[in-house]
């Protein structure tokens, strides 16, 4: 009987779940799929698409559903795309809030984080994040140490004689 | 003799940032925060920023703005205000030589790509070479001619040992004014 009611409860979350989302975010485990709210999923994943094309995937050790689509996730690592399918930017924090929205997502934590751009033009370190990929937005609270590869404004090799 | 230490200065400023250019290192920068729009490729650092091109450049200023276009690895304009410091250190090019360092100072210092321009203004913006320091209400580096103008009580101050060098072969003030700002470094 105690069976029943958990996996009726399960299902009904399920459907919450596909209700909220419209099809367009994606779950690719079939772990988390059948998680009910206060149960622990190992190896979670997720693909999220827009327009058919894939615009983020996460992965972590373990999350836990914290609400419709939200999840508080360990060692998430996140790849994000263009709309050109190109890599874009990578991040990883040990412990953070995963919110996905229709088409976009949010993530937030207090703790560390390291960002990365797929081109190797800058790596990031800090503590304390949000990143809102619908806005297009990153940002580090604290402690922020940024690694870049870019050229800064130099002079010429000499000025011409007067 | 002032064409001949405003030639000097400006030959050092030049040549200290293209050696900088050449062997660029990865730049280390260090922020209280840091924003990143990704759409607009705008990147905002404030509280306690610190730039460092390992040897070569320093940059230290409370709040810098950059905006980076995806097709570039330049910056296409860097906004850098408050208390903004910049030192270039040129190594030394044989032994027992020193290294050669300049500073700048101001509130407020932009640089736009389009026109190659750096521009030092607020509180006393400033240059200081080992030659002396250049001083005026603006004060503008022109990257691509190796320029540099001071408008505004332009001053400019010689270094005496300098002076001292050069009034060996022919006398000179130990001070140089002019209202045109023309300026060490400048042509």
């Amino acid at each position: 009987m105690e069976g029943l009611k958990a996996r009726a409860a399960s299902m009904a979350w399920v459907a919450g779940a596909l209700l909220l989302g419209h099809g367009r975010a994606q779950e690719t485990s079939k772990a988390s799929s059948v998680a009910a709210p206060g149960s622990t999923l190992k190896d979670w994943s997720f693909t999220l698409q827009k327009a058919g094309k894939v615009q983020a995937r996460f992965k972590g050790s373990r999350a836990m559903p914290a609400g419709a689509r939200v999840f508080d996730v360990e060692n998430l690592h996140v790849d994000t795309f263009t709309p050109d399918g190109e890599a874009q930017i990578t991040a990883e924090s040990p412990a953070c809030r995963v919110l996905v929205t229709n088409e976009a997502f949010v993530i937030t934590s207090p703790g560390p984080v390291r960002i990365t751009h797929a081109d190797g033009r800058f790596a990031v370190a800090g503590v304390g994040f949000r990143w809102d990929h619908g806005a297009g937005r990153l940002s580090i609270s604290n402690r922020v140490e940024t690694t870049a590869r870019v050229r800064l404004p130099m002079a010429g090799p000499q000025p011409r004689p007067q | 003799m002032k064409k001949l230490l405003s030639r000097t200065a400006c030959v050092a400023v030049a040549v200290g940032l293209a050696l900088a250019e050449e062997a660029q290192p990865p730049v280390q920068i260090k922020s209280g925060t840091w924003e990143f729009d990704y759409q607009t490729g705008t990147q905002h650092y404030w509280g306690d920023v610190e730039v460092t091109l390992p040897g070569l450049l320093r940059l230290s200023c409370m709040d810098l703005v950059t905006v980076q276009q995806s097709s570039t690895n330049r910056p296409d304009a860097l906004l850098a205000t408050t208390n903004v410091v910049i030192e270039i250190t040129r190594p030394a090019q044989r032994p027992g030589e020193t290294p050669l360092v300049l500073k700048a100072y101001g509130d407020r210092a932009v640089y736009t790509a389009t026109n190659e321009l750096v521009t030092l203004t607020g509180s006393d913006p400033r240059i200081v070479a080992p030659q002396g320091t250049t001083r005026g209400k603006v004060i503008t580096y022109d990257l691509g001619t190796g320029r540099i103008r001071a408008s505004g009580g332009h001053v400019s101050e010689l270094n005496i040992d300098v002076v001292k060098a050069m009034r060996r072969t022919n006398a000179a003030p130990a001070t140089a004014t002019s209202k045109d700002g023309a300026a060490p470094g400048g042509r």
